[in-house]
C-alpha cells in the first residue's frame, strides 16, 4: 500500500469534494489536534480471537508506543489511552467528533460478515465493528456492533484511524482464502466494495482509515513460532505519530512484512517441489494464511495527509462541532456535474452474481442461525426477564400471603361439560362450596337432594377441599423456596 | 399406549419437553387455550383404565422427582470433584483447566460442565495462535456448543414462563373418557378450586378426574423445585468460577439446565431399561 490509497464515494462527487476541502483545511493550519492517540479493544468472553488480539497486539502495541525506543523515537509527547471497555459506547464516544475524537484511532475487534445473497447488507454493515458485551455463545443483536449508519452527523475532520477487523476496509468478490488448488473461486460478494462504515468517516472529515480488505487472521501478530509479532503495528504507528504521510508510514510495516512472507512462500514452495517432506501441510497453510494476511492491509483517503496535530499545546486548534460547509461556487458546479452522471449500477450490477456452487457456505449458514435464530431474546432481555421474574414472584407470593385469609372451593355439576367455560360457570348449577378461613373456621355450603344430602357429591366435594388445601401449602411453599434460591443465586432485585 | 393421552398446552411454552417425562405436547391441531394459563388434559379410553393410567402417571413423576434429586445431587458431586488446576504460565499469565475423575458417574454430563467453567477460564489465559480469523461469522461456525446451549436456555426460559403463568393465571384440568369431557377443574394461581362435573357421573370415573387434578398439582410444584435445583445448581457454578463476564452469571443457567435435564433423562432411560 505504499503510497496508494483509495477513496471509493461512487457517483458521489459532493463527498469528494468535501474530502478534498478537508484535506486542505488539515493541511493549512485550519485543525491543529491535541497530541491524542486512543486505543480500542474488545474482549468477547469466551472468544479466543478477540482475547488474544486484546493480550497480543493491542496491549503490547499500547505499551510499546510508550517506550522509548532510541532507533525510531517519538518526536513529540504523545497522550495515549486505552478504552476503559470494549463496549460499543466506549467507541461511540471516540467517534463522537469534536473535542472526544482523538487525532489518531486504533480498534482491534471482530468485523461483521454477511453472506453474499445479503448483499445489500455487506454494502451497508460489512466490517462493521462488533463491541462488547457480545459473548461467544449468545445471539448477535444489531446494537451490539456499530455500522456507518451509527456515525450521525459528527466532525472528525484530522483523524486517522486503523480498523484491525475482518473486512474492517473493504471485502473482495472472491475468498482469497479457499483452498488454493480451487479451480473455481468461491464469490463472497457481488462485487469488491469498501466498508460503509470508513466511507462515512471520510465523509465526516477523517483524512485516512486504514483497515484490511478481506479476512484478518492473527497471523498479522503472531508469527509462525507463537511469538508476539507486532512490528508492522509499531513502526506504522510511529511514523504516523512522527507525523510522516500515511503511505510512507505504513511501507516499512505491513509492505515489507508481505514482501518478505511472499519470498518465504514462494522459497517453500519451491523446495516443496523437490522434496514434499520439506514442510507439513499444516505449516504450509499457515504460511500461505499469513501471507495472504499480509497483502490485504489498505489505505483509504489519500495517502499523502498527516494526522494534523498541534506541535505545542498553546497551537491546538480544534475541530468544529459541525463539519464546514462547501463554498457555493463549488456547491453549484457539483450539482451540474451530478446532473450528467448516470445513477451507480449497484443492484444491476449484484443481481447478475451467482454464488459459486460447491462454495464454501459456512459462513452463510453461520450467518442465518445466527440472524434467523428462532431463539429472539438476547442476552440483556434475559436478565431484564429474570429480573422481572423475580420480582413477578415476589409480587405473587405477597398476594397469596394477603389471599391466604380465604380458601374457596366450588363444585358444580351440569348435564353436560361440552362448551362450558371455566371463567363463566353461569348455566352450571353450583352445588357446594366450601371457604376455609385464616383462622381454620370453615363455612360449607352443602349439596342436597329431595331426598337429603347428596353424600357421593359431598364426599368428592370434601375430597377436592383436600386437595386444595394441601396444594396451597405445597405451592406456597415451592413458590417461596424457588424465589429465594433465585434471588440468592442472581442476586436480582 | 395411543389411547392414553396426557398433553400439556399454554402460551409460548408447547413444544417444551416436560423434563418428568409425564405430560407431553399436544398435538398440532390443539391449539393453546382461547383463555391464559396453562391446560393439562388427560384424555383417557375408559375409566378403570384410565385410572390406572393416572396412577402410573403419578408414579412416573414420583419418580422423576426422585431423578429430579438424585441430579442435585450430582451436580453437587461434580462441584465438588471438579478442580480448577494452575498450569504453566503462558506469556505472563497462568492458564487453568478443570479435570474430573475419569471414573465419574454421568462423565459426559460433568464434562460438558468442566468445558463451561473452562470456557470461562480461558478469559484470562487465551490460547496464542495466529489461526483465528477476526470476522464475526468464523466465530459462530466454530462454536459446536452453541446450538445446546441455546436449547438450554430455551428450556429455561420455557420452564421461566410456565411459572410465569402458573402465578398469574389460572390452570386448567380436564378429563376426557372415551372422548366426553367428564371433569374439568379451574385452579386460580393462588389456590380456589372449581370443578364441574358431569351429572350423574359414576364413583370411578369422578375418582379418575380427582386422580388427575392430583397430577396436575403435584406437577406445577415439581416445576417449582426443577427451577429452585437449577438456580442453586448455577450458583454452585458461578462460585467455583475462575472468572466470569459480567453479567456472566446468566450464562450459567443453561450449563446447570443441561446437566440437570441430562442427568434426569439419563436416569429415566435406565429405569425403562430395568423394568
Amino acid at each position: 500500500m505504499r503510497g496508494v490509497g483509495r477513496l471509493d464515494f461512487g457517483n458521489e462527487l459532493e463527498a469528494y469534494a468535501r474530502y478534498a476541502q478537508n484535506v486542505v483545511a488539515a493541511e493549512t493550519g485550519a485543525v491543529q489536534l491535541p497530541r491524542q492517540a486512543a486505543f480500542f479493544s474488545v474482549r468477547n468472553p469466551g472468544d479466543n480471537a478477540t482475547l488474544i488480539s486484546d493480550r497480543y497486539l493491542v496491549r503490547p502495541l499500547f505499551n510499546q508506543l510508550q517506550q522509548p525506543d532510541p532507533d525510531a523515537p517519538l518526536k513529540f509527547d504523545w497522550r495515549f489511552t486505552l478504552a476503559a471497555s470494549g463496549v460499543r459506547t466506549e467507541l461511540e464516544r471516540l467517534l463522537s467528533g469534536g473535542e472526544r475524537t482523538p487525532a489518531l484511532l486504533f480498534t482491534a475487534s471482530h468485523g461483521m460478515v454477511f453472506p453474499p445473497d445479503e448483499w445489500q447488507r455487506q454494502l451497508r454493515e460489512q466490517g462493521a465493528l462488533l463491541c462488547e458485551p457480545w459473548a461467544r455463545g449468545m445471539p448477535l443483536r444489531r446494537e451490539d456492533y456499530f455500522a456507518a449508519e451509527d456515525l450521525g452527523n459528527v466532525n472528525l475532520l484530522g483523524l486517522v484511524a486503523f480498523f484491525f477487523a475482518c473486512f474492517g476496509a473493504g471485502t473482495p468478490k472472491f475468498d482469497y482464502f479457499d483452498h488454493p488448488l480451487s479451480r473455481t473461486r468461491n464469490q463472497i460478494a457481488p462485487y469488491g466494495f469498501t466498508s460503509a462504515l470508513p466511507k462515512q468517516m471520510l465523509r465526516r472529515g477523517a483524512l485516512a482509515v486504514l483497515g484490511h480488505v478481506d479476512r484478518a487472521w492473527g497471523h498479522s501478530f503472531i508469527s509462525a513460532g507463537s511469538n508476539i509479532a507486532i512490528e508492522a503495528f509499531v513502526t506504522a504507528l510511529r511514523h504516523l505519530l512522527n507525523g510522516d504521510p500515511v503511505g510512507f508510514a505504513t511501507d516499512p510495516g505491513f509492505n515489507l512484512k508481505y514482501a518478505d512472507m511472499a519470498v518465504v512462500l514462494s522459497d517453500n514452495l519451491k523446495e516443496l517441489q523437490r522434496d514434499p517432506t520439506y514442510l507439513d501441510d499444516q505449516e504450509l497453510v499457515q504460511l500461505w494464511t499469513a501471507n495472504n494476511d499480509a497483502r490485504s492491509y489498505v489505505v483509504l483517503g489519500d495517502p499523502a495527509v498527516c494526522i494534523p496535530f498541534a506541535p505545542t499545546e498553546e497551537a491546538v486548534v480544534t475541530r468544529a462541532a459541525e463539519p464546514a460547509a462547501l463554498p457555493p461556487v463549488i456547491v453549484d458546479r457539483l450539482t451540474t456535474l451530478q446532473a450528467d452522471l448516470a445513477p451507480e449500477p449497484g443492484i444491476a450490477h449484484a443481481a447478475e452474481t451467482v454464488a459459486t456452487p460447491g462454495g464454501d457456505t459456512r459462513v452463510d449458514e453461520a450467518h442465518k442461525a445466527l440472524v434467523n435464530q428462532d431463539f429472539a431474546i438476547q442476552y440483556n432481555e434475559i436478565v431484564e426477564s429474570l429480573k422481572q421474574f423475580a420480582s413477578r414472584i415476589a409480587g405473587a407470593i405477597e398476594q397469596i400471603t394477603q389471599d391466604i385469609l380465604t380458601l374457596e372451593v366450588r363444585t358444580y355439576t351440569r348435564d353436560d361439560l361440552r362448551g362450558i367455560a371455566v371463567n363463566n360457570p353461569e348455566d352450571a348449577e353450583l352445588r357446594a362450596v366450601t371457604f376455609v378461613d385464616f383462622d381454620g373456621d370453615i363455612r360449607n355450603y352443602v349439596p342436597t337432594t329431595t331426598e337429603g344430602v347428596d353424600e357421593e357429591l359431598w364426599q368428592i366435594h370434601r375430597d377436592m377441599v383436600r386437595e386444595a388445601q394441601l396444594n396451597r401449602t405445597q405451592f406456597v411453599s415451592a413458590l417461596a423456596k424457588m424465589a429465594g434460591d433465585l434471588l440468592d443465586t442472581f442476586k436480582v432485585k | 399406549m395411543a389411547d392414553y393421552r396426557f398433553t400439556f398446552s399454554g402460551l409460548a411454552v408447547a413444544e417444551t419437553p416436560d423434563p418428568f417425562g409425564v405430560w407431553e405436547a399436544p398435538a398440532a391441531e390443539i391449539k393453546a387455550p382461547p383463555v391464559p394459563g396453562l391446560t393439562w388434559r388427560a384424555e383417557l379410553p375408559e375409566a378403570a383404565a384410565g385410572l390406572e393410567a393416572v396412577h402410573a402417571r403419578l408414579a412416573t413423576l414420583e419418580r422423576g422427582e426422585v431423578h429430579l434429586a438424585q441430579a442435585e445431587a450430582e451436580l453437587r458431586a461434580a462441584l465438588e470433584t471438579i478442580t480448577p488446576i494452575a498450569e504453566e504460565p503462558v506469556a505472563g499469565a497462568t492458564t487453568y483447566a478443570f479435570s474430573i475423575p475419569p471414573e465419574e458417574r454421568f462423565h459426559p454430563q460433568k464434562q460438558a460442565l468442566r468445558n463451561t467453567l473452562s470456557g470461562f477460564a480461558a478469559l484470562e489465559a487465551p490460547q496464542m495462535t495466529g489461526v483465528v480469523a477476526f470476522g464475526a461469522a468464523d466465530v459462530f461456525a466454530e462454536d459446536q456448543e452453541r446450538e445446546g446451549f441455546q436449547e438450554a436456555y430455551r428450556r429455561w426460559l420455557a420452564f421461566v414462563e410456565q411459572v410465569r403463568q402458573l402465578t398469574s393465571f389460572a390452570s386448567t384440568v380436564e378429563t376426557l373418557i372415551a372422548g366426553e369431557r367428564i371433569g374439568l377443574t379451574r385452579v386460580s394461581w393462588d389456590g380456589d378450586f372449581e370443578t364441574f362435573w358431569v351429572s350423574g357421573l359414576a364413583t370411578l370415573s369422578r375418582e379418575t378426574h380427582r386422580q388427575n387434578v392430583n397430577l396436575v398439582l403435584a406437577s406445577r410444584v415439581a416445576l417449582l423445585r426443577l427451577i429452585s435445583v437449577v438456580a442453586i445448581g448455577a450458583g454452585g457454578l458461578i462460585a467455583k468460577s475462575i472468572a466470569l463476564p459480567p453479567g456472566g452469571q446468566v450464562l450459567l443457567i443453561p450449563a446447570a439446565v443441561r446437566f440437570i435435564s441430562d442427568v434426569m433423562a439419563a436416569l429415566r432411560e435406565w429405569d425403562a431399561a430395568q423394568g
